[in-house]
């Protein structure tokens, strides 16, 4: 399977699929390109770091159907499978929406459907998480539908909003909120490979639900055991390399 | 000790869990002063009896079938609530909105349990919520308790508790699993409040939780469940 990650920011959420197919944990897929709209971005350097194929493409000056006629000419000529919409900041428009509809797959760092704010940054939404005092938020993997925004999930995984969290918030909201979508951040790097592999074995179905199409998701508990298996050894590279304990194990 | 009422429409099984925490010396410092019912027909009824809790029965409508008026129906509620000296109220399966009448007179003392993690799927009741649930293909449900203000599903939050939603659950399916976890987390969320151990602020609950409260309350709460078996591994708690 052939992915193509879109991506305008840091790019964690690439460097995390690319170690998990490195590790041997996400099999049967590669990412083949990555598409930047940011040139000078760090997900240009993660994509470079690996040898994958960067293709700059400011939207200046363009409408998004022009944009995305170009996208799709230059994405069928590398036979991309997937595209993959990890940290993109701008619009995704009709003509992507078909040409890759059930193919095209995003993260957003909140349980849908709590804290969906269109074309928001992951900042925005945690700061809000913030202001709306929850205890519970996470992230989650869709399909792209409609809208960028929502869509068929895929999966969706909870991080906890912890007491020290608010704490920090009343002092420094602006550190507070970096510090929960750092930790929201190590669950999106847990969740989006797995999404991506149930897709690649053809285990997300979508069916229509009350008029509405929902994906379901058919692993058994066999594959469920196996992944975690794998994934075990990412966390364990994750672990030394941030040193962050605690958030990891809670969900099993 | 502190009076709790315990306002409820339904079959009671929150109601029952913190009668039984009460029961087992693991809820402390409150007593059930009164069970607050509004359908003459609710299960609720009859485990208030068993428990020796009293009941009292305020039907929203008159017996002639017509609705009554809000503010005299909550009125009654409130001056029920207030001859009895109760301290603490909790809406366990209560299905009718309370509007400034009773939210003036125990803002910050009554506290709602309701099925999904709000903000998701707020100011839906019941197997409503899990319908909404499953048919927008959410894979993480939950339960929220908190404060009830001037809003629906909107006061300040106390608890959550997040549960995997399976890929062959019903409405009834999950919301049986949430109400598991609903009878773990009621009991810790008023134990919370009667220990002064929440601070309401900007809208936000400021809890001052120890890792020695959590383990006491956790040691005391296996009582419950190796009574009734239940298994957390589905379950992920959040503070």
């Amino acid at each position: 399977m052939r992915i193509c990650f879109l991506a305008s920011r840091r790019g964690t959420n690439l460097a995390s699929a690319i170690k998990h197919i490195e590790l041997g944990i996400l099999k049967g897929c590669e990412v083949t390109l990555l598409v930047t709209n940011r040139p000078g971005c760090g997900a240009e350097k993660v994509a470079e770091e690996s040898g994958i194929e960067v293709l700059r493409m400011p939207h200046l000056g363009l409408t998004v159907a022009e944009y995305e006629e170009k996208l799709v000419k230059e994405l069928d000529a590398r036979g991309i499978d997937l595209v993959v919409l990890a940290g993109w900041d701008w619009m995704i428009g009709r003509r992507m929406r078909e040409v890759y509809r059930w193919r095209l797959m995003a993260i957003h760092p909140s349980l849908h459907p709590s804290f969906i704010k269109p074309l928001s940054l992951a900042e925005e939404v945690h700061r809000e998480v913030l202001r709306s005092g929850v205890k519970v938020t996470g992230c989650t993997v869709y399909y792209v539908d409609r809208n960028v925004d929502t869509g068929p999930i895929i999966l969706q995984r909870p991080v906890p909003v912890l007491e020290s969290d608010y704490r920090l918030y009343r002092s420094d909201p602006e550190a507070a909120v970096r510090r929960l979508s750092e930790r929201v951040l190590l669950h999106e790097h847990l969740l989006l490979p797995k999404a991506i592999q149930l897709h690649a074995d053809g285990l997300v179905r979508i069916v229509e639900l009350y008029g509405r199409s929902i994906a379901l998701v058919d692993a058994d508990e066999e594959w469920e055991k196996k992944w975690n298996e794998r994934q075990r050894k990412y966390i364990e590279v994750v672990r030394t390399r941030v040193g962050e304990r605690e958030v990891l194990a809670v969900w099993p | 000790m502190k009076k709790l009422a315990v306002l409820a429409s339904g079959e009671g099984t929150i109601f029952q869990s913190i009668v039984d925490h009460i029961k087992l010396g693991i809820l402390v410092g409150v007593e059930p002063a009164v069970l607050v019912c509004n359908r003459p027909e609710a299960g609720v009824l009859k485990r208030a009896e068993r428990a020796g809790v009293h009941a009292v029965l305020i039907p929203h409508k008159r017996p002639d079938g017509s609705r009554r008026d809000r503010e005299e129906f909550e009125a009654e509620i409130v001056g029920i609530l207030k001859s009895m000296g109760v301290d603490l109220v909790f809406l366990a399966g209560w299905d009718k909105v309370l509007g400034p009448t009773f939210v003036n007179e125990f803002k910050l003392r009554a506290m709602n349990v309701h099925p999904s993690l709000l903000p998701a799927f707020a100011g839906l009741y019941g197997l409503e919520v899990h319908k909404n649930v499953l048919s927008r293909g959410c894979k993480v449900s939950g339960t929220t308790v908190h404060y009830i203000d001037y809003g629906i599903d909107t006061g300040p939050i106390i608890l959550q508790a997040a549960i995997r939603v399976r890929s062959d659950d019903t409405p009834e399916s999950l919301s049986e699993r949430v109400r598991m976890v609903e009878r773990l987390v009621v009991p810790m969320a008023i134990q919370l409040h009667v220990d002064g151990r929440l601070e309401v602020k900007d809208n936000v609950v400021r809890t001052y939780l120890s890792g020695h409260w959590l383990d006491m309350w956790r040691e005391r709460q296996s009582r419950y469940l190796s009574q009734w078996g239940l298994e957390d591994e589905d379950l992920f708690l959040s503070l």
